[in-house]
């Protein structure tokens, strides 16, 4: 840190000789830059690339190797699939090696199937369900627990519990507190007088289920970014409504929600994201089978991929799916740049 | 408790806290209802864990822990899964920090490129199981730890670039500048200054990705082999022909569980700091 006190030394020391820095734009000229803004990305690249010009490589060598991996890991499966999704691959001549170019086929098979499209329902149903209730639930928390520090220190450890835990664990310990006979769920609510629901039995209860268990396991992770954002909210809007009579409605209806909402977007996309990519609780519980309702996706193209071994239907779900991500992808980009909020 | 000095809103708004106690008395059960009963089933006697009504007191026996260990010999998966997760994690964070700082410091890529590393995050993974399955197949990777190590360092990547981008852009570039001037190349200023200044939000990226890899669950079921398995996806075959061993299965789930849980409670502060910088667990 002492060394701090030097930057303003005017001549830029040890330095490849490659690479003159014209008068008046050494050092000097950054730190009038670095006074007048923050030092964030343009300030950076002004400095590191007019003085170090001689290493331009240097930030292309750094990103390389994690841009590689990314790339492999994402070009090579899309391409699979999408080649997979054009040939005529099943059980029947998956080993054979010959795969007849088929054109859209897959694609037709899979838009003509009600199997498709109920796991695409369900899909949106999952999502709507898991994502609203555990919104509504944890801004709730959040509300009442923004004001009381000393409540939030004691809650907190037992939020880290869900978010922490593995989730097929978690699916596991679910399973065995909802066994039909011998639950403790349905044991408690029943002490209660409430009715015990066949969680995992006919049909509309297994999605239920799997809806509850993932609002259970993702309402602290909503809980802590909205908590965190309803903390440094400035007080001083709040103050002079309070001045000028405002209720707590209006108070929470006219300035927490505008105030929040980039936090609330941000929260809402990562959770709908997330649920989107949901598999192994469901997968633990139901197996996903086909009858139950919960045969999200995720589930469907495991299926068809590692069950059914229909790689050719496989791939066209797999594109169809990239594709949904895609489109969300690029809404939340959007969403974000407009919200400034990275 | 300092809330806002309004005198007489305070009547509804102690009601509401009163109701918003007993909310979140009920939530904090809720919370770790499961995780308590996976515990305490895992001490039970099998008898005792096909008992109506459930038993809330009972004699604790270790005799599912002993089951689980030796005759099941959960070791195996234990190790796997300690294996794959340091190996993801020490990957993903090496790799991951140089882009986050090279993000962070220059304009690499423009504006697209930290947002095409965002979009990355939302790959969902099973779109990856088919095509990995095969690719590890073919590089006859299809029962070790490394192809494993491997998938789980791509998903962890963009989640590790994104915040430690954000780590290092809280840094300021005087620091660095100042040890240039004094005559460090650009990686001594990195390795000197830059990393020891970053050491807490590795640690918090460190934590959230070995957890993450260590709870991962569908691509571990895919691409391991017997002798391979994660523990999750062990712990997940309990359930034979002959119906579910609840007893070891929840055992493993404990061995499982615990763990990390008491590193999250012991770092508790960062997580949740980690989670509030827009960071988030998969």
């Amino acid at each position: 840190m002492q060394r701090l006190g030097k930057r303003t030394s005017p001549h830029p020391a040890k330095r490849g000789n490659d690479d003159p820095v014209p008068e008046g734009e050494g050092i000097a000229a950054l730190v009038k830059v670095r006074e007048v803004s923050p030092p964030v990305l343009p300030t950076g690249r002004l400095a590191l690339g007019r003085v170090w010009s001689g290493e331009r490589l240097f930030p292309y060598l750094m990103v390389a190797p994690a841009t590689a991996i990314l790339l492999l890991f994402t070009l090579y499966p899309t391409l699979f699939n999408l080649n997979a999704s054009l040939r005529d691959i099943s059980v029947y001549n998956f080993t054979s090696g010959a795969h007849r170019f088929i054109g859209l086929r897959n694609y037709e098979v899979l838009w003509r199937s009600a199997e498709f499209w109920a796991a695409t329902g369900a899909t949106m149903l999952y999502v709507v369900a898991s994502v609203t209730i555990g919104f509504l639930v944890a801004f709730g928390l959040a509300l009442v627990l923004q004001h009381t520090p000393g409540l939030r220190t004691l809650v907190s450890p037992f939020l880290l519990v869900p978010l922490m835990a593995t989730p097929a664990v978690v699916a596991l310990a679910w399973n065995q507190m909802l066994v039909s006979e011998l639950g403790v769920v349905n044991y408690l609510l029943a002490q209660f007088g409430l009715p015990t629901p066949p969680w995992l039995g006919a049909t509309p209860w297994p999605l239920v289920t799997v809806v509850l268990i993932d609002v259970w396991q993702h309402i602290p992770f909503m809980f802590f970014v909205l908590l965190a954002g309803l903390t440094v909210l400035p007080d001083e809007p709040f103050e002079a409504a309070a001045i000028d009579g405002a209720g707590a409605w209006d108070a929470f209806r006219y300035l927490t929600l505008p105030l929040l909402q980039p936090v609330i977007m941000v929260t809402l996309i990562f959770r709908t994201m997330n649920a989107f990519t949901s598999f192994d609780v469901i997968y633990v519980l139901t197996g996903g089978a086909p009858g139950t309702g919960t045969e999200i996706l995720n589930l469907f193209l495991y299926r068809k991929a590692f069950k059914a071994f229909e790689i050719g239907q496989a791939g066209a779900v797999a594109v169809a799916m990239v594709i949904l991500t895609a489109l969300i992808g690029v809404a939340l980009i959007r969403l974000m740049q407009r919200e400034e909020t990275v | 408790m300092a809330l806002r000095p309004v005198a007489r809103r305070r009547t509804p708004r102690q009601k509401l806290l009163m109701a918003g106690t007993w909310l979140i008395a009920a939530a904090c059960v809720a919370n770790v209802f499961p995780i308590y009963w996976m515990v305490t089933t895992s001490l039970k006697s099998e008898a005792d864990i096909h008992t109506y009504p459930p038993l809330l007191l009972f004699p604790i026996t270790l005799e599912n822990y002993r089951e689980l260990f030796v005759t099941a010999r959960f070791f195996s998966p234990m190790r796997n899964s300690l294996i794959v997760a340091l190996g993801s994690t020490v990957g993903s964070v090496v790799l991951g920090s140089m882009a986050a700082y090279a993000l962070g410091r220059f304009k690499v890529g423009g504006k697209v490129f930290p947002f095409w590393i965002l979009a990355m995050r939302m790959f969902p993974p099973i779109v990856l199981a088919l095509p990995v399955f095969f690719l590890a197949s073919g590089a006859g990777l299809l029962n070790s730890q490394l192809a494993l190590i491997a998938v789980y360092l791509m998903l962890n990547l963009p989640f590790v670039i994104w915040l430690m981008r954000g780590f290092f852009m809280e840094i300021p570039l005087s620091l660095e500048e100042a040890a240039w001037i004094d005559g460090c190349s650009r990686w001594q200023a990195m390795i000197r200054v830059v990393l020891p200044l970053a050491r807490p939000g590795l640690a918090v990226t460190s934590i959230f990705v070995f957890i993450a890899s260590w709870n991962e669950f569908l691509l571990a079921a895919i691409l391991t082999g017997p002798e391979t398995r994660t523990a999750p996806v062990a712990a997940a075959q309990f359930s034979g022909e002959y119906g579910i061993l609840w007893g070891p299965m929840m055992a493993a789930g404990t061995v499982i569980v615990l763990p990390m849980l008491a590193v999250a409670l012991l770092v508790q502060r960062y997580i949740v700091r980690g989670l509030a910088l827009g960071a988030v667990k998969g």
